[in-house]
């Protein structure tokens, strides 16, 4: 167990002084430094891994990297740089010495000095360091403080070991390390693999195990051989030689088949990615194929419509041609003149009837008055005079009977019909046919832009290098056949010779020794390989286990996927079905993480999105800390980034729940919900803000902090839970609004 | 100590236990001495040391112990 106390850092980039006194408490074991991104979250973190581990823990190129205050003369008297990190422990690690209760106090100070040197060029850093040195100090039982003798760098490595730096002291883009990188950053699988694998290894102690068990191996070999030659027969030694070599050779053939396995893996690895390729490439073609359907579904279509259009037109043309157009045209017009018409016809106007029954009396010769029509007399005169006269006007009834006639059909007509209904419903009909033959056009420009853009060649190119990989995979598995029938009589042979030396052994009593050695370091060899066994398979699929469900936890019931455009494609907590540990197929020494699908399909680390990431690999690091039983503190930064508001509670709770001394570094937009800072609340036993002041600098003003200390880049820190602000963090606006509260 | 100390003692307490009695070592015996194999290999790893004479040594001893008592048995 390590427990962080007490941290001072003097003169470190933009802080002057500060002291942050983590919390002890295993009721409230967490501790928060709220602080506004540029305002020393990361320098705290540097500063931190440089007190633990030196200028290796520093960042990009060591000795530019300033550890002097960023406002800074250079000169020859130079400044010192110090971090002190008092911690203690509780005997679980050897160099335990003296200490009160069950624990013992240590003080880790690492300091140097900064002078000024002439830079010879523009890009060379201005200053040198100069007497770094590294103090570990214990508290003794009166608590005063005294040097300890142990090798300080062996103590921070028993510790906190390097390879470890990224588990323990977490800056969350390199912890997405184990899951593949953060989006910026591209891991090959062997680097992911390598990462997760010193992680399981050193915790779970599977490292120290394996040098174990073969050392003692080796060693039972070496208690063979000495018996043997205790014994002093020639022959016995010819045996024994013989199984030597035979050990060789077995070694020999180990070490060669693992390389190939390796080799065999990492094609595997190249395969599996390029028919990943090849199957994104073939959907493409299966787009096509599905795309000359719908070309050709298309084109039947258009064919069809265009049909339809003329079919459509003809009838509306055969509607022009007939006489229900008239009707429709001039209906009012004939219903008008219908309505005249129509009495006159009644009443015998129009035609005039009695002209011709007049004309049949001047046939008949008598008037319908009685008198004689025939002959010269002048009634028949004046008869014949006004039948003349009454010609015109007959003609003129005709053509208005006529008229009425024509009106009176056309007036049935209109109203037996509905020209117009049936025209609006063929111009609609032909709109419809218009409106389809436009959505096929721009339909068929779609589909042959998308056949444009299929890229038959490089899916030639992937099926010709996944040939390739095949063929190199198989000449590997050949090999592979071929050594492992070698190898496989070589344990048999072995052990027939070792019975041979071991009956011959038996009958002398010099060997006795050394075979009671032999026997005894066999046994010990077999307790740890089987121990190591079950540790490396079944303590793993507990860890395995254990991690799922504490990224089921932290991933309940929610999604993560209202992020930004570049993230929309990028699986989501809510599409991933189940994560965990599992060996690199044949490698039983080798794991990876991996996260599948709810289809049990594997996802690739690029394929899912940064918050995600985060989680999975929080889920690891603190299902690998619970298995293992490693409580020491986790120190991240940056571990809320991307995550939305559900994920971000639960994030932040499991981590509160599952680690022994968890120190977070959160900006205030990781605490804004009201369920955040109740977590805060529930589980903190420290709260810090650290507050930058020098973005407006160079206007002569500190930003938007009020109460500004000085015109230098300064970080400031103070008590200050996630709703407060104080004297030394208000900032402008933060009086008054709504949640917060000025501390005394 | 190593990481995961409770586990490893566990699982080798197990093996112990499996394997002594047929070839008649004590099971405790042989847990101590699988345990300090390992406890050496840690430090050994943080902090070299003569490793290959330390556990050699504590084989020896361990086996000549049992050695011993057995002899003290037959007679």
């Amino acid at each position: 167990m390590l427990r962080l106390r007490r941290i001072e850092i003097e003169n470190f980039a933009s802080f002057d002084e500060i002291v942050i006194e983590p919390s002890t408490d295993p009721e409230l074991p967490l501790t928060v430094l709220r602080a506004e991104n540029g305002s020393g979250k990361t320098t705290f973190l540097r500063a931190l891994r440089w007190g633990m581990y030196g200028e290796q823990g520093l960042p990009g190129e060591q000795s530019r990297f300033s550890l002097h205050p960023a406002h800074w003369q250079p000169d020859d008297s130079g400044i010192r740089t110090q971090v002190r990190i008092e911690f203690e422990t509780d005997g679980s690690t050897r160099h335990e010495t003296q200490g009160t209760d069950d624990t013992t106090a240590y003080q880790l100070m690492r300091s140097v000095t900064t002078i000024g040197k002439p830079a010879a060029r523009s890009d060379e850093p201005d200053f040198r360091r100069i007497n770094e040195q590294t103090r570990l100090m214990v508290r003794v039982g009166d608590g005063a403080w005294e040097p300890h003798d142990a090798n300080v760098d062996a103590v921070v490595e028993e510790l906190l070991p390097w390879g470890l730096r990224d588990f323990f002291v977490m800056d969350a883009d390199e912890a997405a390390d184990f899951v593949g990188g953060s989006e910026n950053k591209a891991m090959s699988r062997k680097e992911v693999v390598d990462k997760t694998t010193a992680a399981v290894h050193n915790l779970l102690g599977i490292d120290v195990f394996m040098e174990a068990y073969k050392r003692v191996e080796k060693l039972a070999r070496e208690f063979e051989k000495q018996a043997t030659r205790a014994i002093g027969d020639s022959d016995l030694n010819a045996v024994q030689a013989e199984l030597d070599q035979l050990r060789e050779e077995q070694a020999e053939l180990a070490e060669k088949i693992s390389g190939q396995q390796e080799q065999k893996n990492d094609l595997d690895d190249r395969l599996r990615k390029r028919k990943d390729d090849l199957e994104t490439e073939l959907k493409s073609v299966g787009a096509a194929e599905e795309l000359r359907t719908r070309l050709r579904d298309n084109r039947r279509r258009t064919e069809r419509a265009l049909n339809q259009r003329k079919n459509a037109l003809a009838v509306l043309a055969g509607e022009i041609e007939s006489i229900d157009l008239m009707a429709a045209l001039a209906r009012d017009e004939i219903t008008s003149a219908f309505a005249v018409l129509k009495p006159l016809y009644e009443r015998g106007h129009i035609p005039l009837k009695h002209l011709n029954y007049v004309r049949d009396l001047l046939e008949s010769g008598t008037c319908v008055c009685g008198q004689i029509l025939s002959g010269e007399g002048s009634h028949r005169a004046r008869v014949e005079a006004l039948l003349k006269e009454s010609t015109e006007q007959e003609k003129r009834a005709d053509y208005l009977g006529n008229l009425h006639d024509a009106a009176k059909s056309l007036a049935a007509h209109a109203e037996a019909t509905s020209w117009d209904d049936r025209c609006a419903q063929h111009a609609g009909d032909f709109a419809d046919v218009e409106k389809e033959l436009s959505d096929l056009k721009l339909e068929k420009r779609g589909i042959d832009l998308k056949l444009e853009s299929l890229d038959e060649e490089k899916i030639q190119v992937i099926r010709d290098e996944i040939g390739a990989l095949e063929e190199q995979i198989l000449n590997l598995d050949r090999n592979l056949v071929t050594h492992q029938a070698t190898l496989e009589p070589l344990p048999g042979k072995i052990d027939s010779l070792q019975k041979q030396i071991h009956s011959r052994q038996r009958n002398e009593r010099a060997a006795a020794d050394k075979r009671a050695a032999e026997t005894m370091a066999e046994l010990v060899f077999k307790v740890l390989k089987n121990a190591y066994a079950t540790i490396r398979d079944e303590q793993v699929l507990e860890l395995s286990q254990r991690m799922n469900r504490l990224f089921s936890q932290m991933a309940a019931n929610v999604s993560d996927d209202d992020f930004e455009e570049f993230q929309r494609n990028k699986a989501t907590l809510k599409m991933i079905a189940e994560v965990g540990l599992r060996h690199t197929g044949q490698d039983k020494e080798k794991y990876e993480i991996y996260a599948f699908n709810r289809r049990g399909r594997t996802m690739p680390p690029t394929e899912i999105n940064g918050a995600s990431r985060r989680v999975l690999a929080l889920s690891f690091v603190l299902a690998l800390c619970i298995e293992s039983r490693t409580q020491a503190p986790l120190i991240a930064d940056s571990l809320l980034n991307f995550m939305s508001g559900a994920v971000r509670r639960n994030t932040l709770k499991a981590t509160a729940q599952n680690s022994s001394q968890p120190i977070l570094l959160l900006t205030g937009a990781d605490l804004e919900a009201r369920s955040e800072v109740e977590t805060v609340a529930q589980y903190a036993g420290a709260t810090y803000t650290l507050t930058g002041q020098w973005d407006a600098i160079d206007a002569g003003h500190g930003g938007d902090v009020v109460h500004w200390t000085e015109q230098r880049p300064v970080s400031l820190v103070c008590g200050c839970g996630p709703r407060q602000y104080c004297k030394v963090c208000e900032r402008v606006g933060q009086a008054g609004s709504p949640g917060w509260n000025k501390r005394g | 100590m190593v990481n995961n100390y409770e586990r490893i003692l566990e699982e080798i307490t197990k093996e112990a236990w499996r394997l002594a009695p047929g070839e008649g070592v004590d099971p405790e015996l042989l847990v101590t001495l699988a345990m300090e194999t390992v406890d050496l290999e840690d430090q050994h790893r943080i902090r070299p040391l003569n490793i290959k004479q330390r556990v050699e040594e504590k084989i020896l001893t361990i086996s000549r112990s049992q050695l011993t008592a057995e002899g003290a048995q037959q007679c």
